[in-house]
């Protein structure tokens, strides 16, 4: 098979060539000329600027030598010399060579950029873990003594209460993977639900439906803490402000590649400037987002889950919001199927 | 386990908001009935256009068949992503055989054209899909619904994955739909995926795994079978634009204003013998859809009378053809309006009181622009024309605003008797809205109003009284009582 060479290599070997033979022509034409000029078949004068001619076309060859071969050679050489010096203030000339150059270096960056992002946004969490770990296990005592009380006293409900209580603190504290399989996703979506149902009585009801024939659904692999803040959000920001009773449907669905979660309710929805505000938010690369001020808006918990989804999984993945005001929102949550390690 | 063969993410067409698909996103799977609601212009015929090529999106990603079509490029027309829309793209002097297989794009195919072999492939076809269509017919011999059937048969042909119906259900009568949606299964059992677009929510909802709704370009709420809401549907559907409700009430009165009498016409009516009053509002429904409109049409000249007398007005009447029924005062509206359309390069209120400028002129020639002038600032906010636009040509205007002024125009013209056949079919609940407010004005100007339609829901809401007609017999169905 014929090699392919780039711009640059083709451009190199090509003015090389033309050079090469230039040089060659020239040493053959010297050659003959002075041939003739010693059998008297050529002048001295016509000799002389024959000869002149030649080294003015060597000098135009070499001319063409320097700027498309040693150039670009030069140009290579400081660009890896910026690569060993770590700097991102690259200004690079505009060519074929270092135009590729820029469009690696910026990958480059880029992915620098996104793993620090990444460590950040991992110091944060971990951090406010920590910080919800004065004592787990204080906690879980605490709750499992106040349930068995509650069974003691017949109070089946606080027990309940407790229970789905200490099992959402333990899967939320608890230091596991950042990934967790769905199944563990939708246990701790019911606990909370539990929980918020025990407060709001009657106000809303939850249903998930499943769209997986393959029942593969359950081993699907999803970040830990996606699914509630969306199902958090669509209560207090979606059915709480509702008059009348609300409805929350949580839609699994699994394709070949995707895994799509979408949480609906049928809440008071949000105006069109605030899901304009919120889709242009979403739509920021994560990195660029800053994270030193926290705004306490309904937009922060979605920010946070685009934001970690888009880290781990790439731009194309995410969430996708849409919402009327006053009839409902639907959150849509894509990320790609990977299936849980057999061991 | 699920194929995903068409996503679309993060669509947006149009440059500056609004935009026309502003952040849309759709996911279609193998083998997946998707409906995908709509009103008038939220997007539908656009997706259309971007699938036939002819459109292109500003930013975000297509994924077709594992192909990814980026923004800024056009969608390459693919022979397994089939459109069919309300332009039939069907030979008219070929017969269904060659129309389905010497059409069809996936084979190689010889020089020769082996009319035994299509024919018996298409014998084949036909026999597992439509066995009442023969591969012999002419296309221009065939029913809607037929031409439909061999059009959805070609996909077939061509290996369609995916094919995109723009709502056809508005054409067919109770049983063609029936056998429409018998069809529509044995192809999502084939693994066929369909992508319905329509106006409102109709017969396709029982079989659909997903109705998208879609509102300004926005893919507003994605339901599945198990979660769909109605009510919520046409909440999600208007957004914050609610209509207003048509205020009912009947105008009927006892002066008599047509009467049939032992009236046959056409194939299907017969025996007819019934009173339409003034001020009234009467539906004709038929499950076919056959009789109700042979009736209807035979008082403007359009169906053969071959029995039976017709008193208008107390004396006897003979229809010719429209312009003889208009004459007579006696209005039509068509089902489809492309010949009574608006003129485009005339602004709205030479196309509201071009009918009647006879009525405000003086001296039966002379326009007195005052009285025009007067009456359009009358009706400017009726129609919801802005005052910047008082002097457009129509064609700016949407599909709202030109059935408005093509409504208002009728009702200036004050008829004694107007015919409307079908007039809901292709109509979102927001047009809906705007026929029931005219016919509600109509009737109240003492106008008769017959109104025909297959589906008794589009009739409900308006009439005074609805006459079923059931193979011979009529049905009175007093909605007042």
């Amino acid at each position: 098979m014929k090699k392919k060479y780039s711009g640059f290599q083709r451009r190199v070997i090509l003015f090389s060539k033309i050079s090469f033979a230039g040089l060659i022509a020239v040493s053959v034409s010297n050659v003959v000329l002075s041939i003739c000029f010693v059998n008297e078949k050529l002048t001295q004068s016509g000799y002389t600027i024959l000869l002149v001619l030649g080294c003015i076309f060597l000098g135009v060859l070499s001319l063409l030598f320097l700027q498309y071969v040693i150039k670009p050679i030069r140009v290579l050489e400081d660009t890896i010399e910026t690569l060993n010096d770590e700097s991102f203030d690259y200004k690079l000339d505009k060519d074929s060579l270092t135009d590729s150059l820029t469009r690696i270096l910026d990958k480059y960056k880029s992915s620098i950029e996104r793993e620090h992002a990444e460590i950040v946004l991992r110091q944060e969490s971990e951090y406010a873990q920590l910080q919800s770990q004065i004592n787990p296990h204080f906690l879980y005592n605490t709750l499992e003594v106040v349930r068995g009380q509650a069974l003691i006293d017949d109070n089946y409900k606080i027990a309940d209460m407790t229970e789905a209580l200490a099992k959402y603190f333990r899967y939320n504290i608890g230091k596991d993977n950042d990934k967790v399989p769905l199944s563990e996703e939708i246990d701790n979506v019911y606990n909370y639900i539990k929980i918020q149902q025990y407060r709001f009585a009657d106000k809303f009801s939850f249903h998930i439906y499943v769209h997986d024939d393959s029942k593969e659904y359950k081993n699907c692999m999803i970040p830990k803490m996606t699914l509630q803040p969306i199902v958090e959000n669509a209560i207090f920001h979606g059915i709480e402000g509702k008059i009348g009773q609300g409805t929350i449907d949580l839609h699994i669905v699994t394709t070949e590649e995707r895994l799509i979660v979408s949480v609906a309710d049928d809440g008071i929805g949000m105006n069109e400037e605030t899901l304009t505000q919120i889709n242009q938010s979403l739509k920021k690369h994560a990195i660029v987002l800053n994270y030193s001020k926290k705004k306490k808006q309904n937009g922060i918990a979605l920010e946070n889950v685009n934001n970690r989804l888009k880290l781990l999984f790439g731009k194309e993945y995410g969430i996708n919001i849409s919402s009327t005001w006053m009839v409902g929102t639907e959150v849509e949550i894509t990320i790609p199927k990977v299936l849980m390690e057999a061991n | 386990m699920k194929k995903e063969i068409l996503r679309m993410e993060n669509i947006y067409a149009g440059d500056s908001p609004p935009f026309l698909l502003d952040n849309f996103h759709l996911s279609v799977n193998e083998g997946e009935i998707v409906n995908l609601i709509g009103l008038s212009g939220a997007g539908k015929t656009l997706l259309l256009n971007y699938f036939n090529g002819s459109v292109v999106l500003n930013s975000g990603r297509t994924i077709w068949d594992r192909k990814v079509f980026e923004a800024g490029k056009a969608f390459h027309p693919d022979p397994r992503l089939a459109c069919i829309g309300h332009k039939s793209t069907l030979v008219e002097k070929m017969t269904v055989a060659e129309n389905i297989f010497v059409l069809s794009r996936t084979k190689k195919r010889g020089f020769f054209i082996q009319h035994r072999n299509i024919i018996y492939r298409t014998k084949l076809l036909l026999s597992e899909y439509a066995p009442d269509i023969k591969p012999n017919m002419l296309v221009d011999e065939l029913s809607q619904f037929q031409r439909h059937v061999v059009a959805l048969l070609r996909a077939v042909e061509n290996e369609a994955k995916l094919i995109i119906i723009d709502d056809i259900f508005q054409f067919y009568g109770h049983h063609e739909i029936m056998l429409m949606i018998k069809l529509l299964m044995k192809l999502k059992n084939n693994n066929i995926s369909i992508l319905y677009e329509s106006h409102n929510e109709n017969f396709i909802i029982n079989i659909s795994d997903k109705v998208v709704i879609m509102r300004r370009g926005m893919n507003v709420r994605t339901f599945y079978q198990e979660d769909y809401r109605s009510d919520l549907a046409t909440q999600l559907l208007l957004g914050n634009d609610i209509p207003k409700v048509v205020q009912r009430s009947t105008h009927k009165k006892e002066e008599c204003r047509l009467e049939f009498k032992n009236f046959y016409c056409g194939d299907n009516a017969k025996n007819v013998n019934l009173k339409i009053h003034k001020g009234e509002v009467i539906g004709f429904y038929d499950l076919e859809n056959k009789a109700n409109k042979e009736i209807a049409l035979s008082l403007v000249g359009e169906c053969e009378i071959k029995r039976g007398h017709l008193y208008y007005n107390e004396e006897l009447y003979i229809p010719r053809d429209i312009d003889y029924a208009i004459k007579h005062n006696i209005g039509y509206v068509p089902r489809s309006m492309t010949h009574v359309n608006l003129v485009d390069n005339m602004s709205f209120m030479d196309n509201l009181f071009l009918p009647v400028m006879k009525k405000t002129s003086k001296y039966h020639f002379l326009n007195d622009y005052s009285v025009l002038k007067f009456l359009c600032k009358e009706y400017m906010e009726e129609l919801g024309v802005p005052e910047k636009d008082k002097y457009k040509k129509v064609k700016v205007f949407d599909t709202y605003i030109r059935k408005s002024i093509l409504f208002t125009r009728w009702v200036l013209f004050k008829p004694q008797i107007i015919v409307f056949i079908e007039p809901c079919s292709n109509a979102d609940i927001l047009m809906q809205n705007i026929i029931y407010n005219a016919i509600e004005k109509l009737a109240k100007q003492g106008c008769s109003v017959i109104i025909t339609s297959p589906y008794l829901t589009d009739l409900k809401p308006i009439c005074d009284r609805i006459i079923i007609t059931n193979e011979d017999r009529f049905i009175e169905l007093n909605i007042n009582k």
